[in-house]
C-alpha cells in the first residue's frame, strides 16, 4: 500500500536533510575560510605590534597559537627572534606564503616596517585546528535544526492527514446495509469532492438496490396468483368424482400450469431487459 | 349456502366455484368491483358469505368492502389477497373485513375459515348443526340420524344444511332455491319439491314440516 503520509514524510525528510548538509557544508567551508582570514590578519597585526619601539624587549602576545616572529634591522643583521627555526630571513618579498621550516608548513607573513625586516609564521595544522574548531561551531546548530525540523514536519503531516484517518474510520465502521450518505461537512477542500462523489455513488447504489427490491416483491406477488390458481386447481382435481369431470379439471390445471410457466419467461426478459438497459447506460456513461 | 365470489383472475375464480359447489355451496362468480357492488346491492341478504379479492379492476376490494359496510350489509366477508403486508391485512380487517386469506391458499383452508365464519355470524359455538335427532356437521359434510350415518347428495346436503342453519324457521320455496341454487344453475320447476321428496325419504318424513303456502322447517324440538 502507497502510504500518501510516508511517501510525505519521507520526500520532506530527504529534502530537509539534503538542504541541511549542503548549507552545512557551505558553512563549514565559509567559517573556515573566514577563520583563515582572520588568523592572517592576526599575523600582520603581531608583525605592527613587534616591528614597534619596544620590540625585541619582550616575547610576543604568544598563547598557544604557536606563533615564530622575527626581526631584522635593515642593515640585515637579526634584532629577535622567537625561534631558532626563523634563524636567516625567508621570505624575499613581503605578503603571505606558505613555507617549510624544518619539515612543518608554516604560514608566514613578511613586511618592511620603519626598515625592519619582519617575518611572522605559524603552523598551518594549528591554523588548521583553529579554522575547524569555528566551522563545528557554525555547523553545530545547523546539525541540531535538521532532526528538530523533521520531527516538526512528521507532526505536522500527522495533523494534517488527521480528516484522512477520520474518514477511513467512519468508512470501516459503516455495516454492509448501511444506506446514509458519509458525513462530508468540515473536510478539507481535496477531500471533499471525493466524498461528494462517494455520496453520489451511494445514493445511486441505494436507488438501483431500491428498485431491484421493487422489482422482486412485484415479481413475487405477480407470481402469487398463478399460484393460488394452481393450488385451487389442484385442490378441485383431487374432489372431482367422476371421470369426465376429472379431465376437465385436469385440463384446467394444465392450462394452469402453461400460465405460471409464461408468466415466469415474461420475468426472465424482463429482468435481462432491465440488466441490458443498465449496462447500456453504463457504457453510454464510460 | 350461497357465496359470492370476487376474483378478477378466470383461473382462481373457476377453480373457486368448482371446489366450493363441489361442497354443495351454490356460488356466484363477479369478475370486478363494479359488478360485485350491483350483485351485494341488488339481492341483499342473497348470499350468507363473500369471497372478496383485494385488487379488482373497476373498484377494488376495500371500496367494495367500505361500500357494503356503508350500506349496513354485514355479511360475512372474507377477503383473499396476493398482498402480504400488515397494513393490508389492518386495513382490510378495520373496514369491516370478518378474515384474511393470503394467496396461494389451500381449498381446504378456505372451506374451513368460511365454515367458521358462517358459525360465528349465526352465533353457534358447536361447529355440528343439530336437532332432537339430527346431526349436521358441515366439515366432513356428514349426517346422522340417532347416531347413524345417512348417505345424501350435494344438493340434498345443501338443503338440509339451509333448513338446519336455524331450526324451526320457516324457509319459502323462493328461500331454498335462493340458498342452493347460484347464478349457473337455472332453477327448473318442482325442483326443491323433488329434492324435498328425495331429502324426506332419507331422513324421516316428520323430520321436515310443510306449512302449506308458506314453507317449510325442519323440527326444532329437542
Amino acid at each position: 500500500m502507497r502510504s500518501l503520509r510516508r511517501r510525505l514524510l519521507i520526500s520532506l525528510w530527504i529534502a530537509v536533510l539534503a538542504v541541511g548538509v549542503v548549507s552545512a557544508a557551505v558553512a563549514y567551508l565559509q567559517v573556515s575560510r573566514q577563520a583563515k582570514g582572520l588568523l592572517d590578519n592576526q599575523l600582520a597585526q603581531i608583525a605592527v605590534l613587534v616591528s614597534g619601539p619596544s620590540a625585541g624587549t619582550r616575547p610576543p602576545p604568544s598563547d598557544d597559537s604557536d606563533i615564530e616572529v622575527a626581526v631584522w634591522d635593515a642593515d640585515g643583521t637579526l634584532k629577535y627572534s622567537s625561534s631558532t627555526l626563523l634563524g636567516e630571513r625567508h621570505a624575499a618579498r613581503a605578503g603571505f606564503s606558505d613555507i617549510r621550516l624544518s619539515r612543518e608548513l608554516y604560514r608566514m607573513y613578511a613586511t618592511e616596517i620603519g626598515g625592519q625586516h619582519v617575518e611572522v609564521a605559524q603552523p598551518v595544522d594549528v591554523r588548521e585546528d583553529q579554522a575547524e574548531v569555528a566551522a563545528i561551531a557554525a555547523l553545530l546548530p545547523v546539525l541540531l535544526l535538521i532532526p528538530a525540523l523533521a520531527i516538526v514536519i512528521g507532526f505536522v503531516i500527522r495533523k494534517l492527514l488527521q480528516p484522512v484517518r477520520e474518514l477511513a474510520q467512519v468508512v470501516a465502521r459503516r455495516d454492509d446495509f448501511a444506506q446514509e450518505t458519509l458525513p462530508s461537512a468540515g473536510l478539507p477542500t481535496e477531500l471533499k469532492p471525493l466524498v461528494e462523489e462517494i455520496n453520489k455513488l451511494l445514493t445511486r447504489q441505494r436507488e438501483a438496490a431500491e428498485r431491484e427490491r421493487a422489482f422482486i416483491a412485484d415479481a413475487a406477488h405477480a407470481l402469487r396468483t398463478p399460484l393460488a390458481a394452481l393450488q385451487l386447481q389442484a385442490d378441485v382435481l383431487e374432489g372431482s368424482a367422476d371421470a369426465q369431470e376429472r379431465a376437465a379439471r385436469l385440463a384446467d390445471l394444465r392450462a394452469g400450469i402453461q400460465r405460471a410457466a409464461r408468466l415466469s419467461t415474461q420475468l426472465l426478459s424482463l429482468a435481462r431487459a432491465v440488466r441490458c438497459r443498465r449496462n447500456s447506460r453504463k457504457r453510454g456513461i464510460g | 349456502m350461497r357465496v359470492l365470489i370476487v376474483e378478477d383472475d378466470p383461473m382462481i375464480g373457476a377453480s373457486l366455484v368448482r371446489g366450493l359447489t363441489d361442497d354443495g355451496y351454490a356460488a356466484d362468480w363477479v369478475r370486478d368491483g363494479a359488478a360485485a357492488d350491483a350483485a351485494l346491492r341488488d339481492q341483499l341478504g342473497e348470499h350468507q358469505l363473500v369471497l372478496l379479492d383485494w385488487g379488482l379492476p373497476h373498484k377494488n376490494g376495500l371500496e367494495v368492502l367500505k361500500s357494503l359496510r356503508a350500506r349496513g350489509n354485514n355479511v360475512p366477508v372474507l377477503i383473499l389477497t396476493a398482498r402480504d403486508g400488515l397494513t393490508d391485512r389492518v386495513e382490510g380487517l378495520d373496514q369491516g373485513a370478518d378474515d384474511f386469506l393470503v394467496k396461494p391458499f389451500e381449498l381446504a383452508e378456505l372451506k374451513a375459515r368460511m365454515r367458521a365464519l358462517l358459525r360465528r355470524h349465526a352465533g353457534r359455538i358447536e361447529p355440528q348443526l343439530s336437532t332432537a335427532e339430527l346431526a349436521l356437521d358441515p366439515a366432513t359434510r356428514t349426517v346422522t340420524r340417532a347416531g347413524v350415518r345417512i348417505q345424501l347428495t350435494a344438493r340434498e346436503f345443501s338443503l338440509l344444511h339451509a333448513l338446519m342453519q336455524r331450526p324451526g324457521t320457516l324457509l319459502s320455496r323462493a328461500q331454498l332455491e335462493e340458498r342452493i341454487y347460484g347464478w349457473a344453475n337455472p332453477v327448473e320447476s318442482n325442483a326443491v319439491e323433488f329434492l324435498l321428496h328425495s331429502l324426506r325419504r332419507k331422513i324421516g318424513n316428520e323430520q321436515i314440516e310443510n306449512l302449506r303456502g308458506l314453507g317449510w322447517r325442519i323440527a326444532a324440538d329437542k
